[in-house]
């Protein structure tokens, strides 16, 4: 009679651990194939840097009507003005906005403190308040979006920057 | 004293636990060839990203030393267009493709007014029409716009279309 129960229990234990595997290799094939189908493209935007960073050069090297062109002038008054201010809003709204979420373009000076190399953006009338791109905290930072960064130095610790933020 | 395994006699019941360990064996390397096939097996779909670095090339060749080039401004520079940007739009022929399997435009627009100022293309203009339909199995197309000035200080807007096929090597 004992005999007959250990059999049975043992057959048990047989028949589950078939199952298990059969069950993990299933998982393991439906994940698999998850991923394999999301992974298979390389994805779109991931050259677009060069095409930008030509515009925003050309945007830099756009003289004023009294010959100053828009890196002398950021670097002197520190920010966008209105001519400098409406002609980005025209390149790199007009051109780029149905391919980037998020589009700002200003000056920046370097950030000091938890970030040493983050860029603290100077609010513009045209563009606003800098995205948010870093998410900081007591642990440290973490980049929570997608986004491309153009820069140019206009003093120690002063930049002219682009920031598009990908869908 | 006979050990039962399922009502079968020891002899037995050890001819079914090698049946069964093989049968298990069979079953994972089949589950793991399965998934290695399902990775490797289906081609990797570079042709958005061909078709961005052709984008790329072709607006490095627009500007040199970072202002519009001003041959590119000439109607006559359709000729020259491949010749002068270097590419090469000759393909492999091993899948027997029919026809050109890429093409690229360039059009520039004064970009106070956009009135146009010159356009340029190569390569197989047909695939033009696969750029307005959607699918996995038309062409890639990839649009990008450069602003550009020149040594003048006038204005440009400069529209690369590139446009790449290869479907029957990219997607399956």
């Amino acid at each position: 009679m004992h005999n007959k129960k250990a059999q049975a229990s043992e057959g048990v234990t047989w028949i589950a651990a078939t199952l298990s595997i059969i069950v993990i290799l299933l998982i393991s094939v439906f994940v698999t194939s998850y991923f394999a189908s999301k992974n298979k493209e390389v994805p779109p935007g991931f050259f677009s840097p060069n095409i930008n960073q030509k515009s925003f050069l050309s945007w830099l090297l756009t003289e004023d009507a009294e010959k100053e062109n828009v890196y002398s002038s950021i670097k002197t008054k520190g920010n966008l003005d209105n001519y400098n201010g409406n002609l980005a809003v025209k390149i790199f709204k007009g051109m780029y906005e149905k391919e980037y979420l998020e589009i700002w373009v200003g000056a920046s000076t370097l950030g000091e403190g938890l970030l040493d190399d983050s860029l603290n953006g100077i609010e513009n009338e045209f563009f606003g308040k800098k995205p948010s791109s870093f998410a900081s905290g007591a642990m440290g930072a973490a980049v929570v979006k997608d986004y491309i960064s153009l820069k140019v130095k206009t003093d120690d610790k002063k930049f002219v920057e682009a920031i598009f933020s990908r869908k | 004293m006979k050990n039962k395994i399922f009502g079968i006699g020891r002899k037995g019941s050890d001819t079914t636990i090698s049946i069964y360990w093989f049968a298990i064996l069979a079953i994972v390397s089949g589950a793991v060839i399965y998934m290695v096939g399902i990775v490797y097996g289906q081609p990797y779909d570079v042709r958005d990203a061909e078709a961005e670095i052709m984008a790329s090339n072709i607006a490095d060749c627009m500007l040199q030393n970072l202002y519009v080039r001003q041959e590119v401004l000439s109607n006559n520079f359709q000729e020259k267009f491949l010749h002068e940007c270097r590419l090469d739009f000759s393909t492999e022929e091993i899948l027997e493709w029919p026809g050109g399997q890429l093409y690229a435009e360039v059009n520039i627009y004064d970009f106070e007014t956009s009135a146009k100022i010159s356009g340029f293309s190569g390569g197989n203009q047909n695939l033009k029409q696969d750029c307005a339909l959607k699918g996995e199995k038309l062409s890639a197309c990839a649009t990008k716009n450069v602003y550009g000035i020149d040594e003048l200080q006038k204005r440009y807007k400069i529209e690369i279309t590139s446009i790449v096929r290869k479907t029957e090597k990219n997607a399956q």
